[in-house]
Formats: C-alpha cells, structure tokens, sequence
C-alpha cells in the first residue's frame, strides 16, 4: 500500500539557512510516526511546508497519491490533514465549544446569504455542528468547559483544545506540532494516552515532540532529522541505539 | 425551551429592541428628537456592518463613509436627474456598491494593520474627489438638490413619525440577518480571522472569501444607510460623506464596544446624540465631546457596553461578597 504522505526531495532555504536538505520521508497510514531531532533540525520547519503555510523551494509532498505543494492551507486541510501549533494558535476569545466548531468548518456549508437569512437546513446544520463539536469535547475530557473562554483555560487544557479542534476537521492525517511543551508529567502521560485513542479512530498521526519518554511510548515508527536531513529511521528500540542519533544529540566525542 | 436558554438566545433582547423601537413615538412626539432618533438609526445601520468587518472580523476600514456616500449619491443622482423611484434606486445603488466593494477590497484585504488603514483611507477619499469634481452629475460641492422624498410601494414617506418607522423598520431587519450572521458558520470563521488567520487557515477557513465576504456586507450596510438618508433629508453634498465621518463611524464602534452589535448601536446613539446634548455648554462643545471620549477609553477600554457589564458584575460581586460576610457574622 502506497503511503499517506511522501516527500520527495523535499528542501526549503531560508536565505542561505537550508532548513530542509533533500528529505525523503514516508507516513504510513495507521501509524503514529514521530520526527525527532535536536533543536533547529527543521522539524517545525517541515510541518509548516506540508501544511502549506509557508513555500517549499524544491521537492514535493504528496497526500493521498496527488501532489500538494503549492496549495494554500486551506485547500490541503479539505484534503484531509490539519496541525496543531508549537506555540498555541487559538481563537482566545471565543469560548471553548466555538473553538471546536470553527473545526467544523469544512464538515459544514453554511455561507453568508444562507447564514443571514437563517434557512431551515442551516438551523439543522447547525445543531449538528453542536453536537458533534460536544462529541470531540467528550472524547478528550473538555465537555465540563464548553462554556468558558478559550483564553481563560490552563495552558495544559488550551493544548489539549488545539487537539479537539484539529480533530473536529475529521482528518485522515493529524500532525501535531510539540504537544507536550510545557506539559507537566501527569499532563503528558494524559496526552499520551489521548494521542493513542486517537490512533484507534482511524486517524494516521504524524507527531514531532522532544519529550523523549512520549516519543517512545507512543511511537510505531521514528524518523530521527538533524540538520534539515533524516539521518536514521526505525521503530523507537532502534532509534534508541543508534549511533548516529546519540551523535547528533550528544555531540562528538 | 427553559427560560435560561430563552434568556440567553440572542433574539429575546432582538424582541425586546425590537418593541422598545416601536414604541419610542408614543412618548416622543417633539419632531427634534424624532429627526435625531432617525439619524441615529441612519448611522447604527452603517456601524453594524463596519462592527462586523472590525470588531467581528478584525480589519480596519477608515473609508466606510465612501459606501455611505455612494449608496446616497446613485439613488440621489437617479431620482433627481431621472426621477427614477427610490425601490429601484437602492437595488442599483446595492448593486453599484457590491460592484465597488469587492474591486476595493480584493487586492486591499491582503494588507494588514495599518497598511489596510492607509489603504481604505486612501479610497475614502479619492471617492470624495469625485462627489466634488463630478459636479454635472452630483451637483459638486455645493451639493445635489430635488431629490424626491422616500416612496414605497405607494406610501409616501414624507413626515419624521412615517420616516422614523420606516428606519426602524430597515435597522431591525439589518440588525436580525447581523445576529443571524454572528451566530452561524460564517460568523464563527470570521471571529476565527480575527483569533488567528493562520489557524482558521490550517481549519479549511479560505481567509479572502470571508474578508472579501464581510467587507462588501459591510459597504451594503452603509449603501442602505446612505440610500435612507438621501431620500430623508432630500439634500446631499459631499461634507457628509467626508474623511471626519469614516473616523466618527470607527469612534462609534470603538466606544460602544469592538465585537458587539448591541455596542454598534449604542455608540452610534451616544455618538450621534451627543453633540446635540452638548450644546449646553455651548462653545466648550468640542472640548467636552473629547473629553467624554477620552474618558470613556481610559476608564472603559473595552467600550461602553463591556464596560457597564463589567461594572454591573463587579457591583454584583461585591454585594453577594458583603452578604457572605454578614452571614458570617450573624453565625
């Protein structure tokens, strides 16, 4: 079976920084699959050029079999893949339960002459939005905060948001951008346990995280990135003792 | 339904609004206060669809007087020159706007902050220019004269009673699509914008729909304004639609309450009928009016409405307070 996500060649300079160096990187689909590596890798970097947030200089990425580079965010997020953010990127002033039904968004067809006039099937879809949005709350534990301001949430419960919201588009592939910083140890070890349920839903996870511990216990397959470059690649016990990888994240000797 | 519910539903204060509104000429029945009441519905209308586009959606437009000067001017020019009646004068009026709104705003929605500000100021006042140089048609700037009073599928609507219902009329029904709009799909992508483009982006939010979107709302909201008060006042010149007015609409949304349309119309009723109130204090006028604003931003920065809420849950809290402590006591 062909991957969910390919990237061929794939490389992005930012002026004379190369983030991306040629990766070659492959999802699988059913997977959780983590990118690690030490800081300025070009994990995030990644993320943002899949996403379409910012351009690729060279190389393409492929979902599903068709070529994505290029597209606008928007258009790749109806593909069937959306991201979280390393720092928070939520609608703080709009109360939880909004938050997860602006993740509807694509699940939904409302437009402004339909919205204004109130249109029978717009007040159904509606509820179904709610209901729905309620459903996602559940699932990761928000329901008892659907009422209150995104932006008034710990900072533990605001990442967990971003999750629901991300996940109320109902995508095939959910990449998440360090969901664990800042986590405490009880909050990550939930979180862990969140992005496994996930998996079971039939959502593909592409995960880029420096807390080793959730790395490893949640991971099926690791792609170590130093430099823009993959430099190993393999199930966590591999990757825990490879040579390469302790180079890069210990140094020489 | 339980009565919290129907407490919180965002159409119980529309049906309250809605029959206070109506009710208004029962008590008054000087024409003065009648004509200001009408110019304060005329400006709520124009302040609702710049709330949408900067309090809802967060972009800027120091040009909205524009619309409101266009929609006047095309119904205006129709009826005088043509005496084409005032229905079809605001679908053509709606139609020109929508035309202009959305050629404006396409390439100037991409700008941001103060580059989107520059932009639309900009506009507003080449707009201007022509109102004043296209004088074979409005009159120049001494303005357009025999514009043909407000008449409606066979009513007449010629004296400040007729024409205040007529306001209120349009405004409620403006005002229910805008709840309508904030309360669905579209409004949400639109708060989304304004939280964060670049994750309502990754959410499948297509942002230059949605901006074009509301912006040209928001120009047809000044139109039907601008349409009302051409066929009201039956005289219109270029120094209504000027620069100072885009900024006194932005004031209006400012100090009401940025996000709120409740807090449209209410800084669009204190904007407009203050300066009337303040003729009291006679040649301090300006100086009171600013000093009025400046406080009401120093003491409530997030406009009036929010500002009473605040004050009114911060009086409630002190008392429940006080009330604990009593108990406390009597035990």
């Amino acid at each position: 079976m062909e991957p969910l996500l390919i990237t061929e060649k794939l490389t992005k300079d930012f002026g004379g920084v190369r983030a991306l160096d040629n990766l070659d990187l492959e999802v699988r689909e059913g997977l959780i699959q983590s990118v690690i590596g030490p800081n300025g890798a070009g994990k995030t970097t990644l993320f943002n050029v899949i996403s379409g947030v910012i351009p690729a200089t060279s190389g393409v990425v492929r979902f599903n079999g068709e070529i994505i580079t290029g597209l606008p965010p928007h258009r790749i997020s109806n593909m069937g893949t959306t991201r979280t953010f390393q720092n928070l990127q939520l609608f703080c002033d709009m109360t939880v339960l909004e938050n997860v039904m602006v993740g509807m968004h694509m699940r939904s067809a409302g437009g402004f002459f339909s919205s204004s006039f109130r249109l029978p099937w717009i007040v159904a879809e509606e509820r179904r939005i709610r209901d729905r949005s309620i459903e996602w709350l559940q699932l990761v534990g928000l329901e008892m905060e659907s009422e209150k301001i995104a932006g008034s949430l710990p900072f533990g419960r605001q990442r967990i948001l971003e999750l629901a919201r991300a996940l109320a588009t109902d995508p095939r592939l959910l990449m998440l951008d360090e969901p664990a910083a800042g986590l405490n140890l009880k909050e990550t070890q939930d979180l862990a346990g969140l992005i496994k349920r996930i998996s079971k839903l039939d959502i593909t996870i592409l995960l880029v995280e420096h807390d080793m511990d959730l790395v490893m216990e949640v991971s099926d397959h690791v792609s170590v990135m130093d430099q823009g470059r993959k430099i190993a690649e393999g199930d966590p016990e591999t990757i825990r003792n490879d040579e390469a990888v302790l180079k890069a994240y210990l140094g020489e000797e | 339904m339980t009565f919290r519910s129907l407490l919180r539903s965002p159409y119980t204060g529309f049906i309250f609004f809605a029959v206070l509104l109506l009710l208004i000429p029962l008590a008054v029945t000087n024409e003065y206060y009648l004509n200001v009441l009408i110019i304060i519905g005329i400006n709520s209308i124009i302040v609702m669809g710049l709330d949408l586009l900067m309090g809802y959606t967060g972009q800027i437009s120091l040009g909205h007087a524009a619309f409101y000067g266009i929609g006047a001017y095309i119904s205006g020019v129709l009826s005088a020159k043509w005496g084409v009646p005032p229905l079809m004068g605001l679908l053509l009026a709606l139609v020109g706007v929508s035309i202009i709104a959305f050629t404006v705003g396409n390439p100037t929605l991409r700008l941001h902050g103060h580059y989107l500000a520059m932009a639309t100021l900009g506009f507003g006042i080449i707009v201007f220019i022509f109102f004043q140089e296209l004088d074979f048609l409005t009159g120049g700037p001494s303005g357009l004269v025999g514009i043909e009073a407000m008449t409606l599928f066979g009513i007449t609507f010629d004296s400040d009673r007729s024409y205040y219902y007529l306001v209120s009329i349009v405004m409620l029904i403006i005002l229910l699509l805008s709840i309508n709009l904030v309360n669905s799909r579209v409004g949400r992508a639109l708060r989304a914008i304004h939280g964060s483009e670049i994750a309502a982006n990754v959410l499948g939010v297509k942002i230059s729909r949605y901006k074009n979107g509301i912006f040209v709302i928001s120009a047809l909201y000044a139109a039907v304004a601008g349409w009302l008060y051409a066929h009201y006042i039956t005289f219109i010149s270029p120094s209504s639609f000027g620069f100072m007015f885009s900024i006194k609409l932005v004031t209006m949304v400012v100090i009401g309450s940025l996000g709120s349309l409740w807090g449209a119309i209410f800084g669009a009723a204190l904007l407009t009928s203050l300066p009337e109130f303040l003729t009291v204090v006679e040649d301090y006028e300006t100086v009171a009016f600013g000093i009025i604003l400046m406080s009401v931003m120093i003491f409530m920065p997030r406009g009036l409405l929010r500002g009473i809420e605040d004050l009114v849950i911060k009086i409630f809290a002190r008392i429940s307070d006080r009330s604990e402590v009593q108990e406390k006591i009597n035990e």
